[in-house]
């Protein structure tokens, strides 16, 4: 909580500046300013790097027992896209089929799920320290996440589908597989992104999303099953059945200038009961949200 | 602060009024500068404006060859080089006021640089390069870090 507050004046500091700065903007940011928020949003330049960094302030929570909350302080954001091959973050893909309203890639990229079993504290970060009180360190639980083997990360690759259904609707689904031999099995997701634009701040656009995805019976027992090797009791042994997460986001940007603009998101992701009855968890959702200003180099 | 900046605004659309071209008419050698005298720079401080602002070729990359416009004053007496970036392009001695037209040659952004004997920078300006063909884009398949 703590961090989200000093991020937020953070934020609205640097954002009450920029806002200052605007008025100088040259003329060249005004004319990029003139060209659509939509089409920067929808289409790309190819052979064209971008980066961006967020700064700022928010947290991804952490469902397990004694699991420390994920900070995110700092943000680096990329993507590249030639005509077919394209980075986006952890993302990697190749289009082999790009119509008007859908392309057909495959991806490869890191898998979320063994974010929970690493400590992601400021002092492994070489971030500023912050206080230990967002940490659910005093709960009893039946297991600890302290107390079993580290979860590997796992690279994930497959068939990523998107589907433009109107200029502000979009589908994404994606099937993947590990490629590291990490868990040896599958997850699937579809997410339905809908884009809110206003007429009076065209700057601004917002998005909410919602989603879900599937976990194989192998992926959901690997992170959250339990057995002899991670030392615990016999009673608190659990193997997996496969499950589905459900999600809703909301999150929106406005954009200050050629380079600035501000960020903010928020996540609410449902476990599936698969992974809540297992004895490694003392939340049923994880929660993530983010404020920040984005500097685009 | 605000006042140095409309005094400038004020300059660029002065020039912008009296000397109406195009790259096109530039490399045509058709420029007439006669007017430029209209413009005055403010106590010890030198204007210089160079026109065009961008060269435009073919394809990003691509070396842009072109004759620009080259105008500064100061209220003195004063030696001075341009230079672009780090090299010299031509000096003037004891001039207070310049009319004149160089062939340049870039390959990328350049910022065109007025020195004094000292190598102080007095005034300076960027002239930019674009590229004739349309930007080739594509659809974008955003993704937030598949992490969080």
């Amino acid at each position: 909580m703590k961090i989200l507050h000093s991020g937020l004046i953070c934020s609205l500091f640097i954002f009450s500046l920029l806002l200052t700065y605007k008025g100088y903007a040259s003329e060249l940011d005004k004319i990029s300013d003139n060209i659509s928020e939509n089409e920067h949003e929808q289409f790309v330049e190819v052979n064209h790097w971008h980066f961006s960094v967020a700064l700022g302030g928010g947290k991804i929570t952490n469902p397990l027992h004694n699991g420390k909350d994920i900070p995110l302080i700092v943000l680096p954001y990329i993507h590249y896209y030639n005509e077919r091959f394209f980075i986006e973050n952890n993302v990697i893909g190749y289009s082999l089929f790009q119509e008007e309203n859908w392309v057909l890639s495959t991806v490869t990229q890191l898998n979320r799920e063994a974010i929970f079993f690493h400590d992601w504290q400021p002092k492994h970060l070489l971030t500023p320290n912050f206080s230990e009180s967002i940490v659910s360190g005093g709960d009893q639980s039946p297991v600890s996440v302290k107390s079993i083997n580290k979860r590997k990360w796992a690279i994930d690759a497959g068939m990523q589908l998107n589907w433009f259904a109107t200029d502000s609707i979009e589908v994404k689904a994606q099937l993947l597989h590990d490629i590291n031999g990490v868990y040896d099995g599958f997850n699937g997701n579809i997410d339905i992104t809908k884009r809110l634009t206003f007429s009076s701040m065209n700057q601004m656009n917002v998005f909410l999303n919602i989603g879900a995805k599937w976990q194989s019976r192998e992926l959901i027992t690997y992170y959250y099953g339990l057995n002899e090797q991670d030392g615990v009791d016999f009673f608190n042994f659990y193997q997996a059945n496969s499950g589905i997460n459900t999600h809703i986001a909301l999150s929106a940007n406005y954009k200050l200038n050629q380079h600035w603009r501000v960020k903010f998101n928020v996540k609410k992701e449902y476990l599936s009961q698969s992974i809540t009855d297992s004895p490694l968890l003392k939340d049923q959702h994880v929660t993530s949200g983010f404020i920040g200003v984005v500097y685009a180099f | 602060m605000l006042f140095k900046q409309l005094q400038q605004l004020f300059y660029l659309m002065c020039m912008l009024m009296i000397i109406p071209v195009s790259a096109s008419e530039l490399t045509e050698n058709k420029i007439n500068v006669a007017n430029i005298n209209l413009i005055t720079a403010p106590k010890n401080e030198t204007v210089l404006m160079i026109k065009p602002l961008t060269c435009i070729v073919r394809n990003i990359g691509d070396v842009c060859e072109m004759m620009v416009n080259v105008f500064w004053e100061n209220n003195q007496l004063i030696n001075t080089c341009l230079f672009q970036n780090t090299e010299k392009l031509t000096c003037w001695k004891n001039k207070k006021r310049v009319k004149e037209r160089i062939k340049v040659r870039l390959f990328n952004d350049m910022t065109f640089i007025l020195r004094d004997e000292n190598s102080d920078a007095l005034a300076q300006q960027v002239i930019k390069i674009n590229s004739a063909k349309p930007k080739k884009l594509r659809r974008r398949l955003k993704a937030d870090w598949s992490i969080f």
